[in-house]
């Protein structure tokens, strides 16, 4: 088949879109008190809703 | 013998207390001077194995009489109870919380390769007779996470299972986007091992993905030592329809990369978790999964082929 028989198959232009990606960096990052058994500084968890661990 | 390490004086443990741990394939081995200060939380027993040959990780606890600021440049700051700082060539992690005082509370000095780590637990601020648990989150999951930063992993936010009828399944998701009820579903309705509800640890294995449980569970509790190739990767998100989409690759990584939990303030371990990312999504399908939350939504996914 020669050159100029191959048909065009280049896809019509679409224009760049934007996704917004939902970052959370306060879960991100490690330290937020994980569950009322594992967690809080050496066993000062005072239960959901109570913690005064900052991003807790 | 005393020593000066990290500026601070404390007595060299002969450290014969032994405690192993595993998780993700990650060995982590544990010395102090007393069994007590070796304690494991329930769920991290789960996770005790045997001596290995040579631990990935060896953490030596110790006591200190008091811990004062730490003098190298400070790196980051978690905004929770932790702060890092670098001395020389190591990483200094300070826990600090105003319920236990100015000071910190413990002290980690860890090697840039997270493979030898010397934890300080400070006297002042931990008062004797307290059962203390050396590896307290998120300290276990900082050594973890940082150590697959150096190539071998990484850990994201996600709930995984294994249905013993149809396959392997990740489920991807932020605090509240459905993981827990997710795991509680297919537990109740299908004969269904969930290795975690929170938090899955995923690692290259022969050109193949694999998902880890982890200890670090969430509100449903599960926490399961066990491993499986990962088939297919599912992002959560409440939906008024059970419904899944495909996800464009980059869209894909994008999205794996907001539900883990990369090392921010380490450049190399940080670049190798896109790459690890980007390597995923090359190897396992992945799509956004909008959802009821019922049982409907099993149904779907055990419905879906691709």
């Amino acid at each position: 088949m020669a050159d100029d028989e191959v048909p065009n198959k280049k896809e019509p232009y679409e224009s760049p879109r934007v996704s917004v990606i939902g970052l959370r960096p306060e879960e991100a990052v490690l330290g937020t008190c994980k569950s009322s058994s594992s967690s809080g500084p050496v066993g000062t968890c005072t239960g959901v809703g109570q913690c005064r661990i900052p991003g807790s | 013998m005393y020593v000066e390490t990290c500026h601070i004086a404390t007595v060299q443990p002969v450290a014969m207390n032994r405690a192993y741990i595993r998780i993700g394939d990650v060995s982590l081995g544990l010395r102090a001077d007393s069994a007590d200060d070796l304690e494991l939380t329930r769920e991290m027993k789960r996770f005790q194995t045997t001596p290995p040959t040579q631990c990935d990780i060896e953490l030596t606890v110790q006591w200190a009489d008091r811990l004062p600021k730490p003098v190298g440049r400070k790196l980051f700051c978690s905004g929770s109870v932790w702060a890092l700082h670098e001395d020389h060539d190591r990483f200094i992690f300070d826990f600090a919380t105003p319920v236990l005082g100015d000071q910190p509370y413990k002290r980690l000095a860890v090697d840039r390769k997270f493979s030898a780590a010397r934890l300080w637990l400070n006297r002042e601020c931990l008062p004797a007779g307290r059962q203390v648990y050396p590896l307290e989150y998120p300290l276990d999951e900082l050594l973890v996470t940082n150590w697959l930063g150096g190539g071998r992993g990484v850990e994201v936010h996600g709930c995984g299972l294994v249905d013993h009828g149809t396959g392997s399944y990740l489920f991807l998701g932020h605090s509240g986007a459905g993981k827990s009820t997710t795991a509680h579903l297919w537990s109740s309705l299908r004969e269904a091992k969930v290795l975690s509800d929170d938090r899955i640890i995923l690692r290259r294995e022969a050109n193949e993905i694999w998902m880890h449980g982890t200890p670090w569970h969430g509100e449903a509790g599960f926490a399961s030592p066990e491993k499986t190739k990962v088939e297919q990767i599912f992002v959560l998100e409440h939906g008024d329809r059970n419904e899944v989409l495909p996800l464009a690759q980059g869209r894909a990584v994008a999205e794996l990369f907001a539900r883990c939990f990369p090392p921010f303030y380490d450049r190399d371990p940080l670049a190798f978790t896109l790459s690890f990312l980007h390597e995923i999504t090359n190897r396992v399908p992945c799509y956004q999964f909008r959802f009821v939350p019922d049982e409907s939504a099993v149904s779907e996914i055990l419905d879906f082929h691709g």
